[in-house]
């Protein structure tokens, strides 16, 4: 009787369970279970393409895709995804495109977390192409080759050769202090327009500053003079739309600017890589323009202008490493005989004598210097909190010179 | 007997392949990391990552703030909770209500109670608003805990003891105590463990990954060399973590089989 009853039990839970796998099989035939991903995963590249992870496409040169190996940029939407993948030594993207300003670029090459270049002829042939200072930048301390360059970007002040004249305004030798309180007496009657963005005014002046003196050890004078940009930075600068200086015509933003009206501006600060990109206004069409470098910060320290490289840096862990060596040979082919503009400025003996602001701009950009930078968090969260009002300007330097301590040493 | 072992441990497989798949493996990759030069050339390197941290001015900052938290914040945590669960105890057909109330710290997101705590304390670079986020956040489960505790407390015992002349304050000491002492001491085990994990409030409120040096614990290093790809450090840091928690653990537990009556 009870080895009956246990026969049935068994033949019961054998039902059971048999309705629950057909049940899920159904599911399987009839629905698709959605497809399930980190965020910011990429799916749906195909298997024959290679996969490159970016924080922003709008700098990645068209030739990415027109080599025969295919090649897809994704800017993942949580851009932390990049530091995980590489740090979990993924396999499932090939390479990254970044630019020396960002903290990972820097980790990547103190780590050695890249595949080197060296042993690919193609990569040794486009940087021969490429400024001294480019050619460096891609050369770790070891020797290794760890990326590729396939642009650059410069800071500059974008000013009207005939406008400045009348209003006596000579950007040349012109220290900070001077280049402010000269932009600070032009008449504000809303004929001419001058444009001054925030991020670019504070940046590349708190830029300047880090490239020449850095905030380790500060001595008093520098100090000084550093509070004296950060004062001015923010008595000046303005949040955007609510500007003084913001004198643009009737049609209030730049981009609507007309050919006549920009005849009418005096300048603006500006960056090579904006000066090529579709959404810019073309300046190079119109007569007059020049270019010329940021002012000093003092007079007599003479800085060159801080480039921003952006790379391609191969992860040496891809699964598809040769497909992407591969890829990077052709490509680095396919540079080496570029003729577009981005390319021909990071190039050696160009000649641009045809259009004066062309060649102002190569100059800048043949004169440049790549530097290193601290993260947002050791020392651009302090200036931002002093130029806030969150903090003075004495806790200020006591807090970055803490941060860059803890930085390097933790 | 035999069938009934083996239909246990059949029924054991699941979740010993899920806390294998999430929790052993994983660590024992850390400890691995710990033990290579870095995740690509993966040179053994032994426990020279372990010296490098250990000798380490940050680390050893991180690892003496943890400490002070768990010296400091936990104690305070679990004697409020201890307090307001008597309370509650005493307040007969209001207290699940209030219990309830309890839980809301914890269900209110990070952020936004960050926010009110910036305001409350007018953006105060000291170590005790965090302190305090810290026992905010926590004592609502702490509270349930010692609450389920005493509910399982017989009323008869109580009453002999007021028969024999004891009451308030001696009551609870001579009584109570020792009898929720395992659910105490588990109390002080989750605050501890919890405590090591404090990262998320304190970066919210001072919102940096380099907080004032009282505020940088372990969680900071970790986090910050995660951001610099430095593995081997991060995995380091997290081993000796690990090792410091299961060392005040098992004291715990012992402790706890000790005082259990």
């Amino acid at each position: 009787m009870k080895g009956k009853k246990t026969k049935k039990t068994k033949k019961k839970w054998l039902a059971v369970w048999g309705v629950i796998g057909l049940l899920f099989a159904g599911c399987g035939k009839t629905q698709t279970p959605p497809e399930t991903q980190n965020p910011g995963e990429v799916t749906g590249v195909p298997e024959d393409t290679l996969l490159g992870y970016t924080y922003s496409k709008i700098y990645a040169p068209y030739q990415l895709g027109t080599c025969d190996v295919k090649a897809e940029l994704v800017e993942p939407e949580d851009s932390e995804l990049m530091v995980t993948k590489l740090l979990a030594g993924d396999s499932d993207y090939d390479f990254m495109m970044l630019s020396t300003d960002s903290s990972l670029a820097t980790d990547i090459l103190r780590t050695g977390a890249y595949y080197a270049l060296n042993e690919i002829p193609e990569v040794a042939g486009l940087l021969d192409r490429y400024h001294d200072y480019i050619k460096e930048a891609a050369t770790a301390e070891n020797g290794d080759i760890w990326m590729i360059p396939c642009g650059v970007n410069v800071p500059f002040v974008l000013y009207r050769e005939d406008v400045c004249e009348e209003f006596g305004l000579d950007f040349d030798n012109m220290t900070y202090t001077e280049f402010l309180e000269q932009v600070e007496a032009l008449p504000k009657n809303g004929e001419h327009t001058f444009f001054t963005p925030y991020g670019l005014m504070t940046g590349d002046i708190t830029s300047k500053f880090e490239q020449v003196y850095g905030y380790e050890n500060m001595s008093e004078s520098e100090k000084s003079l550093l509070r004296n940009y950060m004062e001015k930075m923010r008595v000046y600068d303005v949040p955007f739309n609510e500007g003084k200086w913001w004198f643009l015509s009737s049609e209030k933003t730049v981009s609507h600017l007309s050919e006549e009206s920009m005849k009418k501006m005096i300048f603006e600060l500006e960056r090579s890589d904006n000066m090529t990109l579709s959404i810019s206004l073309d300046f190079f069409r119109i007569d007059g323009f020049r270019a010329i470098e940021l002012p000093d910060l003092e007079e007599g320290v003479d800085c060159p202008s801080g480039a921003t490289v952006y790379f391609i840096v191969i992860n040496p862990k891809s699964a598809k490493l040769e497909q992407t060596i591969e890829y990077v040979s052709q490509l680095c082919e396919k540079l080496q005989k570029d003729t577009s503009l981005p390319f021909r400025w990071m190039s050696r003996g160009e000649d641009f004598s045809d259009n004066a602001l062309r060649q102002d701009i190569y100059r800048l950009i043949s004169e440049a210097e790549v530097y290193a930078t601290y993260p947002y968090d050791v020392v651009g969260a302090e200036l931002m909190a002093y130029r806030e009002g969150k903090q003075d300007f004495d806790t200020m330097i006591t807090e970055i010179q803490r941060n860059i301590k803890m930085y390097k040493e933790e | 007997m035999k069938k009934y072992l083996l239909k246990c441990r059949l029924l054991l497989i699941p979740s010993l392949f899920g806390v294998a798949l999430f929790y052993v493996l994983p660590y024992v990759r850390v400890i691995y990391y710990s033990l290579i030069e870095n995740q690509f050339s993966r040179k053994f390197v032994g426990v020279q990552n372990y010296e490098k941290v250990f000798q380490n001015e940050y680390f050893r900052l991180a690892l003496k703030n943890s400490l002070l938290l768990i010296v400091i914040a936990v104690p305070v945590l679990v004697v409020a909770a201890f307090l307001l669960s008597l309370l509650l105890l005493k307040m007969k057909g209001y207290w699940k209500l209030l219990r309830i109330a309890f839980i809301f710290p914890m269900l209110v997101p990070t952020a936004s109670v960050v926010v009110v705590w910036r305001t409350l304390f007018d953006g105060s670079e000291s170590v005790w608003p965090v302190y305090l986020l810290f026992i905010y956040k926590n004592i609502g489960l702490l509270i349930i805990l010692l609450s389920a505790a005493f509910s399982t407390l017989e009323g008869d015992i109580y009453e002999a003891a007021r028969l024999d002349g004891a009451c308030g304050f001696v009551l609870h000491r001579k009584i109570t105590l020792p009898l929720i002492s395992p659910t105490l001491l588990f109390t002080v085990l989750i605050g501890v463990v919890y405590s090591f994990k404090v990262f998320r409030e304190s970066y919210l409120y001072f919102g940096t990954s380099y907080p004032p040096d009282h505020s940088y614990t372990l969680q900071y290093y970790m986090n910050n060399h995660f951001y610099k790809l430095n593995y081997q450090n991060l995995a380091s840091a997290a081993v000796m973590t690990s090792l410091i928690v299961a060392v005040i653990v098992v004291v715990g537990v012992r402790l706890q089989k000790k005082f259990t009556v």
